[in-house]
């Protein structure tokens, strides 16, 4: 846990320190609790570690060979691919699998033919995804199913129209996206929505006026952004409220230096990589999304 | 506020429903008791919304409910947006609908007398205005601002942005534009100061 951070103004970004912060976490310390509690996960975490790298531009300096068999490794018969080896099969470590080829340059290594069955048979009658087959619906997952299939070249496969037709219905009175119709607008889910529109093209169906504004008042006096009124700034909206204001074409609506200033008191500049917000503990997802903010 | 556990919980209910019967006067008692130590927790709402859904309970006693949770707090965005979801389901014609914003409008304006800065009640009624389908309600909107404004109620500069901000979005829906308006360039002008860091936003309004 960094100290005294309150102590430093952190004004630059610290580069070598990200970089050796990711790069140390691929170190299997299977003695960990920690590297057992994420196994679920670890095929996104690879994702977030290799963008990340790719933002600092240090590429290179992942073992691309060991993670592509790895994520090989994760790949399910019926074309999805889990957390880690011997999972089941979701929408979001197929995403996330689909994303480590495309970083690496390895996209045709994929069987599109069946991942792209895969998502198109999680579609749902209203347009909505399953994120399994144990039918969990959210607005992620139209994002992640549209998102993997546009990687793909494939958008073919699956309803286009419905799936726009539902991500509508989670349009809330103030012109932002919940996980599901009739859900609390929230940034993360706002990314999400936005960004399905923006891959079908839609984005002319929605308020962006409203929803700009909205994005916009999630940044704090800190400088910070939250992911809904009144909750605490979080480096990750760093990348859900920006990138939503930049597909809307209005990211000049929030203060721009306040918001670097803020990430960058986030980082720990003794062990490296980014918190979620100012003197608390860095992870690999959080510097992944402080970088690319 | 971990989401597959909520998930986990859902799907369980479900099961139970279809095999024997689930008990959802429980669940929604369940989920009164977690609103009560955590208001915006949107997982508990969104099952809320599932026990509901399912136990067939009327808008009317759910809208009750979010009346209960503003009372508590004025800032409870969520019991707000669930309110603004509720509100059409309890009218059953356009002159109850229209009622009913009314009603809405007075009780709103309660919470943001009690507290100008708190932007939750005045997002509910920015939304409460876009309902609104005739100009003469508009206006009487517009003086409610203008008295909150008003050098009486001596608000800060930081606490007028909020009404300033409504004032705005309701000269524009009248038809005013920064190019004939003085009264709506000079409120955009000030809410450029007491809110530097939206400044762009503010000049794309008056630019519009």
């Amino acid at each position: 846990m960094a100290e005294g951070n309150g102590d430093k103004e952190l004004q630059t970004l610290l580069r070598e320190k990200h970089v050796k912060f990711i790069r140390q976490h691929d170190d299997k310390r299977e003695d960990d609790f920690a590297y057992w509690a994420v196994s679920h996960l670890r095929v996104s975490g690879y994702y977030w570690g290799l963008c990340a790298m790719a933002s600092l531009g240090a590429l290179d300096d992942m073992p691309k060979g060991s993670i592509l068999s790895f994520v090989r490794s994760c790949r399910h018969k019926s074309g999805g691919y889990g957390g880690s080896p011997g999972h089941d099969p979701h929408l979001l470590y197929t995403l996330s699998a689909v994303q480590v080829h495309a970083l690496i340059g390895a996209l045709e290594e994929l069987d599109k033919e069946s991942i792209s069955k895969y998502v198109s048979g999680l579609q749902q009658a209203d347009g909505s995804f399953f994120g399994d087959r144990w039918g969990e619906v959210d607005t992620r997952f139209s994002y992640i199913a549209l998102n993997t299939l546009a990687l793909l070249g494939r958008l073919d496969a699956v309803d286009m129209s419905k799936a726009v037709d539902f991500v509508l219905q989670c349009v809330n009175f103030d012109g932002a996206f919940g996980v599901v119709p009739g859900a609390e607008s929230h940034a993360g889910q706002t990314f999400c929505c936005v960004g399905a529109l923006a891959i079908a093209g839609k984005l002319d169906q929605i308020d962006v006026d409203l929803l700009g504004w909205w994005l916009a008042e999630r940044q704090l006096p800190s400088g910070g952004l939250n992911g809904r009124p009144q909750k605490l700034p979080d480096v990750c909206y760093s990348w859900w409220v920006l990138s939503s204001l930049g597909m809307l074409d209005r990211l000049e609506w929030i203060n721009k230096e306040k918001l670097i200033s803020f990430i960058l008191q986030c980082q720990d500049p003794d062990a490296g990589g980014i918190a979620d917000r100012p003197d608390d503990r860095a992870d690999v997802y959080h510097t992944f999304f402080g970088v690319a903010g | 506020e971990e989401l597959l556990l909520w998930f986990h919980r859902q799907w369980t209910t479900l099961r139970l429903q279809e095999w024997h019967t689930c008990d959802w006067g429980y669940e929604l008692e369940l989920c009164t008791a977690f609103l009560k130590a955590d208001c915006r927790n949107f997982h508990c709402w969104n099952y809320r919304r599932h026990v509901t859904e399912q136990a067939r309970t009327s808008a009317k006693d759910e809208f009750a409910f979010t009346t209960k949770k503003i009372l508590e707090l004025f800032s409870n965005y969520s019991a707000w947006h669930q309110r603004s979801a509720l509100l059409p389901q309890t009218c059953t014609s356009e002159e109850e609908l229209a009622k009913a914003l009314q009603r809405e409008i007075d009780f709103v304006k309660n919470a943001f007398y009690t507290d100008a800065v708190d932007q939750s009640p005045w997002l509910y009624y920015r939304w409460l205005l876009s309902q609104l389908k005739d100009d003469v309600d508009m206006k009487q909107e517009l003086a409610t601002c203008e008295e909150l404004l008003s050098e009486d109620m001596e608000l800060t500069p930081f606490e007028s942005k909020w009404p300033t901000l409504t004032e705005v979005s309701i000269r524009k829906r009248l038809g005013e534009t920064s190019h004939e308006s003085e009264l709506l360039r000079a409120s955009l002008t000030r809410l450029a100061e007491v809110d530097p860091d939206r400044k762009n936003y503010y000049e794309y309004l008056m630019g519009k």
